[in-house]
């Protein structure tokens, strides 16, 4: 059996993954325990950064050698949220909504209020559908609350930018949802600013602010409804992180901090693409630059010199020797987009044919299925067998759980031909 | 039904995510409950913007108090950890001042005899956001 005590240590290839589950537990909070002492825009910031700061040492997440000598882990964490929880999320063009769209929409259909779960996210033009001030006589206080919230967003998308195209193509971004007690079918509709961050999704999810508290949401059942909206926030995490992963990912120790909100994704990507093209040793001559810039051009500089030139180029210059990113591999399949599987029999499928491949024991098979139902994972570890192979210690069972992770991800399916 | 091998299998990776990481944050969340310690600042119903306390106020537990000092456009909040257990227990502790809107958001520390010092721009949205305030302690590294 393999656990992380008789393997090498190995990498998940979105470290990003357990901020986005801690997040996902963060927005359940027990309904014994009332919404109201949790679901505070204020609290939840202060947990978030807290648990970033607390396992400052502890993952790939937050620690790096770029920026470690410069700032504290709690200055630290409030940069990392600015660059990623925080950062506006740009519509490419590919779908009409963005990963904070879904968390917003995820969090809006957990109202207690009956017509709250079929909310749906929908594009078009002015439609002759009542808005929620056409029929304001009838909307429930909820909902009257989450518009005025809405309403306060911007909507204009930046000149140039895809969101307006996409706008003045598909229409304006809607949430849209029947009001059941008003009689009717017609469904009533709350624009949405076409480009938000994931903490505006959060925020506007969460809190009334006419009311100034909480808005009251479903408590979601451990196992595959949990699961689900932790994938939410799983996919939503790895997009907003991508910049920051892009920037450590050039090696040469620049600070994503300094970076993200100057230097396109597309230009850091094709940065990286003309990096590797350089010569190992004495790559950093104009010479050489123009060789690799003719091979892999990057975006935003009309020549080589200018790249030379650029504040970017200054600094990658500053250091020649490749620094080891923590994940300088990723972000390559943004054309993927992931499901979580809702059906057991179909995860319990798609987990026999990984298996072999990915070398998973029967007991991790095991373990795997009782934490998909929702049973805690320190009775996982006890019913599979598999709780005293890991230090018992909270690194012990990260790394357990980051090595399973990372085996399922190298692995090919094992399909019939 | 034709399986997409791609599809299949990033679904899978996503959902084995969501499943390890999601069990292992809610196993890491039950140990490490931070504390917290919450002030509200009660205002006269007819009051638009709340006027702000003359004597020190506790927190809902009784172990922090208070004290408002206002001038020259700030304001200076004093906390200070009241007895000698909450002493142990707040003294060298890295902590954040928190309002539920979030309007105020303050890194501070208290010092070895269990006090700190929070200073805000005085302002009407401060004042209202001082009605429901919260302190949590950074806890231990891990």
């Amino acid at each position: 059996m393999q656990t992380a005590s008789s393997t090498r240590k190995r990498r998940v290839r979105f470290p990003s993954d357990i901020l986005a589950a801690y997040l996902a537990d963060l927005l359940n909070p027990p309904a014994t325990t009332a919404d109201a002492e949790v679901l505070r825009p204020g609290f939840l910031y202060a947990m978030t950064t807290g648990f970033l700061a607390r396992r400052y040492m502890a993952n790939g997440l937050l620690y790096q050698p770029a920026y470690a000598w410069r700032m504290g882990p709690e200055e630290a964490a409030e940069a990392y949220v600015r660059a990623t929880l925080e950062r506006v999320l740009r519509l490419t063009g590919r779908t009409g909504h963005s990963v904070a769209h879904l968390l917003l929409l995820a969090l809006v259909q957990r109202g207690p209020e009956d017509f709250w779960p079929a909310t749906e996210l929908q594009r078009r033009h002015n439609s002759d559908s009542a808005d929620a001030d056409g029929v304001a006589a009838f909307v429930p206080r909820a909902f009257s609350a989450l518009a005025k919230a809405l309403s306060q967003l911007p909507k204009r998308p930046e000149p140039g930018s895809a969101a307006l195209k996409i706008k003045s193509r598909d229409g304006a971004l809607w949430l849209s949802c029947i009001l059941a007690p008003t009689g009717s079918q017609q469904p009533t509709r709350l624009e949405v600013a076409d480009e938000i961050s994931l903490w505006t999704a959060i925020d506007i999810g969460v809190w009334d602010p006419q009311a100034s508290r909480p808005r009251l949401l479903r408590e979601l059942a451990p196992g595959p409804e949990f699961n689900a909206f932790c994938a939410v926030l799983i996919n939503a995490l790895r997009t907003a992180n991508r910049p920051v992963q892009e920037v450590l990912g050039l090696g040469r120790g620049l600070c994503p901090f300094d970076w993200v909100a100057e230097i396109p994704i597309n230009q850091l990507r094709a940065m990286r693409k003309f990096l590797g093209a350089l010569p190992a040793k004495g790559g950093d001559t104009i010479v050489a630059w123009e060789a690799a810039f003719a091979q892999h051009p990057v975006p935003g500089h009309a020549t080589a010199q200018v790249l030379w030139e650029s504040p970017i180029g200054l600094a990658l210059r500053r250091v020649e020797a490749p620094i080891d990113a923590a994940f300088g591999d990723e972000g390559d399949d943004d054309d993927v987009t992931a499901s979580f599987i809702d059906d057991p029999a179909a995860f319990d499928d798609a987990l026999q044919k990984i298996s072999d491949a990915a070398d998973v024991s029967p007991a991790e098979l095991r373990f795997l299925r009782l934490l998909y139902l929702g049973v805690p994972i320190a009775d996982a570890l006890d019913r599979t067998g598999l709780s005293s192979a890991i230090a018992d210690t909270e690194t012990g069972l990260a790394d357990f759980v980051c090595d399973l992770q990372a085996r399922i991800e190298a692995a090919n399916l094992n399909l019939p031909t | 039904m034709t399986i997409d091998p791609k599809t299949l299998k990033a679904d899978l990776d996503l959902t084995c995510a969501a499943v390890l990481q999601g069990a292992l944050a809610r196993h890491l969340a039950q140990q490490h409950r931070p504390a917290v310690f919450d002030f509200r600042l009660l205002a006269a119903a007819t009051d638009l913007v709340p006027a702000l306390p003359d004597q020190p106020v506790r927190d809902t537990t009784h172990q922090l108090s208070l004290s408002v000092q206002t001038g020259e456009g700030r304001i200076q909040l004093t906390l200070q950890a009241l007895g000698f257990a909450a002493l142990r227990q707040f003294a060298g502790q890295r902590a954040r001042l928190v309002s539920d809107d979030r309007q105020i958001d303050r890194r501070f520390g208290f010092d070895q005899r269990g006090g700190g010092i929070v200073i805000l721009d005085d302002s009407d949205a401060i004042r209202l956001a001082l009605r429901a305030t919260r302190v949590v302690l950074a806890g231990p590294d891990v």
